[in-house]
């Protein structure tokens, strides 16, 4: 049992430790080689930067309303995604109405998308407007590739023994859709965060870690540059984990 | 129960055409036949889940259920959640589903089972609790489509008989198919041959009868076994 848990923890904590450390350091060294702060801080600079940071509250203000904007616009795709992927996965004509629509906008570049939502829409609202138009494809084509996973020998024996609708979508629907479709939703809230700070660095939002980020930019304020990009991967790593947790707490049968 | 001038097309391929059955109470009903000549089409037209054009003529209301080739058990529910899901709607009381439940686990000897999700069953044990759920819900004829398929001979030899266990309980009328002659020889009240296309009848026994004959024994080898061996193979 001990040797066990010594082995869990070697594999999910001390390796990644190891890669963590192989980073910082090569970032370390790096920085000491090219000696100049305007162009690599140190690691150390770069986190005393976001410390100092987390004390201003147009921080703590520009990462609610990037969190919010987020948020908002993931549940926008996510809505439309699994909706219309539901609908295409029972009727099969709708699914090739869509396809070269998923198909457009996964091959439209991202730059085109957010270039043109900046001309059509208010600065708050376009970086909304973009992640989610993004986002629809990854989670479409990831809900549909889901929903393959419904057993259809499962779902005749229900039938057969009149279970109910709602017990069919709690005991077998969901539970068949719910792991795979949470890897999507993980991966699709990471990726989510990072089109919406893209999207503000260049709508210039307000209240938005984007336009901070832009500001220090122009400033060649790169220790909080990458101070703002630090707090952008925990911000991202934090949405990540949150599904990770709802993963382990749902998926019981493995 | 008649099934009576059944028509049934898959495009224009002719299932059926004016086939006619008759299926006893309370027996249990073989049909034997090659793969492809519609065994299973006749138990979904039996249990009123495929469209067909006829009649199935019967005296009294029906409820079914059904043990598959397959296990068919959720991957997500226990064993004791996976029968428990068939039968809320049936039976509201939870205590009264837990105690049948239990017992009829115990029956089938897998009670220490309960708690195990069937991706750590057996083949063997995975059919058993299918056996479970078909005996527990309740229902008056049960539909079998080669629920032993693939099982080891010694395996399916026990399922056959902890069948046997509780089907003598109720004494639901069993329509089964299959392509083990030996299977229908060990199991049947009556057997039916079907073969062709449109599938038509090339074999039927009129009930076989008494329990005690129902065990390999001599005589149905004796009376049976070469006749439907015979026909089985010109189907």
């Amino acid at each position: 049992m001990k040797n066990i848990t010594s082995k869990v923890l070697l594999k999910n904590i001390l390796w990644p430790l190891v890669g963590l450390g192989i980073f910082l350091t090569t970032w370390y060294i790096a920085a000491s080689i090219i000696n100049l702060e305007m162009i690599l801080p140190s690691p150390v600079e770069s986190f005393r930067r976001l410390f100092l940071l987390f004390e201003k509250s147009y921080f703590w203000q520009a990462v609610l309303g990037t969190l919010t904007r987020s948020l908002i616009s993931f549940c926008i795709s996510f809505v439309i995604a699994s909706a219309l992927s539901i609908i295409s996965f029972v009727f099969e004509p709708i699914k090739k109405i869509l396809s070269p629509l998923v198909v457009l906008l996964r091959s439209v570049p991202t730059m085109s998308i957010i270039l043109i939502s900046l001309i059509w829409f208010k600065n708050a609202v376009a970086p909304m407007v973009i992640s989610a138009i993004i986002t629809f494809p990854i989670l479409y084509s990831g809900f549909s590739s889901s929903l393959q996973e419904i057993d259809p020998k499962i779902v005749e024996m229900s039938d057969f023994y009149r279970v109910p609708f709602f017990r069919k979508l709690f005991n077998l629907f969901l539970p068949y859709v719910g792991p795979s479709s949470l890897t999507t939703i993980q991966s699709g809230l990471s990726f989510n965060v990072k089109l919406i700070i893209a999207a503000e660095v260049l709508a210039s939002t307000t209240q938005s870690m984007g336009r901070y980020m832009q500001v220090s930019k122009v400033y060649l304020d790169t220790a909080e540059l990458l101070g703002w990009t630090i707090m952008a991967i925990l911000l991202s790593y934090f949405l990540e984990f949150v599904i990770v947790v709802i993963k382990r707490m749902i998926i019981r049968w493995k | 129960m008649y099934l009576k001038n059944i028509n049934k097309k898959y495009g224009n391929i002719d299932i059926f055409n004016n086939f006619n059955l008759f299926i006893p109470d309370n027996k249990i009903t073989i049909v034997l036949g090659d793969s492809g000549v519609g065994k299973t089409t006749l138990l979904n037209i039996i249990s009123h889940n495929t469209e067909f054009q006829g009649e199935i003529v019967d005296n009294i209301p029906r409820t079914f259920s059904a043990v598959f080739s397959e296990q068919r058990l959720l991957k997500n529910l226990t064993v004791y959640e996976n029968l428990d899901y068939i039968l809320k709607h049936r039976i509201q009381d939870k205590i009264e589903r837990r105690t049948l439940i239990s017992k009829k686990l115990e029956t089938l000897e897998i009670l220490d089972k309960i708690n195990d999700y069937p991706s750590t069953l057996s083949t063997g044990i995975g059919q058993r609790v299918a056996l479970a759920r078909a005996f527990l819900y309740p229902s008056n004829i049960i539909i079998m489509d080669e629920p032993f398929r693939g099982l080891d001979i010694g395996i399916k030899a026990r399922l056959i008989k902890l069948f046997y266990n509780m089907w003598m309980e109720e004494k639901q009328t069993v329509i089964m198919v299959t392509h083990d002659v030996n299977e229908a020889l060990l199991m049947a009240d009556k057997i039916v041959i079907i073969g062709n296309s449109p599938a038509m009848i090339k074999y039927e026994t009129s009930v076989i009868g008494a329990q005690n004959e129902r065990n390999l024994s001599e005589d149905i080898y004796k009376n049976y076994y070469s006749e439907i061996v015979s026909t089985f193979l010109q189907t």
